[in-house]
């Protein structure tokens, strides 16, 4: 935290090529949110738009309310909402059915299994979307989701079982909640 | 695969993401582009300020205005002297 505080100090008085550096550092967990919420070719160009808001508001960052991965995340977040609400809506959006272990869906391939996850993923609400993503598969701490999503930790955890859930009636079987 | 592993696998898999090797340059190069833009904006934003700021600035719009005026009263005349 204190590094980026550092960094962003460096940057407002000037040195823009110092940006390279949390560029760097946050590149990829900023690429796994995107691509988890906003799954196609336009990952890369909102990762983009993403850091260059942040460089443009940089000045309006203030460190007492949140560290700048939150700050950043929570930008991220909002980007992807605005990209996801200017896509023509999918006719007939549902969530896969669950899998009956007797039939021979239960020899669907492990790449099969997880297109059907990736496609229920892609179903769920957007809060549930981002609460699943931040936490199961980045590891964010539920106050840091909190923070990004502007909302309580007990909303964030609600969202986060519901999310499980749905994902988990899928599998052959119930996975054990972590 | 039990049901647990695929999940875990699965989420494994959502959180290795490929990120393109040039991805910070192309950022900074877009942050390098905006600055230059910011910057011409700000001297043609200046340029005005310092027009529309001087007293020569203001007396050069005026008159502008003022001769426009004229040219408009000008052409309401000739609506009737022309008949």
């Amino acid at each position: 935290v204190n590094e980026d505080l550092e960094v962003i100090r460096r940057i407002l008085a000037g040195d823009t090529d110092a940006f390279r550096l949390l560029v760097v550092r946050y590149q990829r967990p900023l690429f796994c949110l995107i691509r988890n919420l906003v799954p196609g070719p336009d990952a890369e160009d909102i990762a983009q738009d993403v850091f260059l808001a942040a460089f443009a508001n940089l000045a309006g960052f203030d460190q007492a309310r949140a560290g700048f991965s939150t700050w950043l995340f929570t930008i991220a977040r909002n980007r992807c909402l605005a990209a996801l609400k200017k896509r023509r809506p999918v006719l007939c959006a549902r969530l896969p059915e669950r899998a009956d272990s007797r039939t021979p869906e239960a020899e669907a391939s492990e790449e099969e299994w997880f297109r059907r996850l990736d496609a229920a993923l892609e179903q769920l609400p957007f809060g549930q979307r981002t609460a699943f993503v931040l936490a199961q598969m980045q590891g964010l701490a539920l106050d840091e989701i909190a923070r990004i999503e502007g909302v309580s930790v007990g909303t964030v955890k609600s969202r986060l079982g519901r999310a499980r859930d749905k994902l988990r009636a899928l599998l052959p079987r119930p996975v054990e909640r972590s | 695969m039990s049901g647990d592993d695929l999940y875990d696998a699965w989420r494994r898999r959502g959180a290795e993401v490929e990120v393109p090797a040039d991805f910070a340059d192309r950022v900074l190069a877009a942050v390098r582009d905006r600055q230059q833009r910011d910057a011409r904006q700000f001297t043609l934003r200046g340029l005005l300020l310092a027009v529309l700021l001087s007293r020569a600035g203001k007396v050069g719009i005026c008159s502008l205005a003022v001769a426009a005026w004229v040219f408009r009263v000008l052409l309401l005349f000739d609506v009737f002297l022309s008949r």
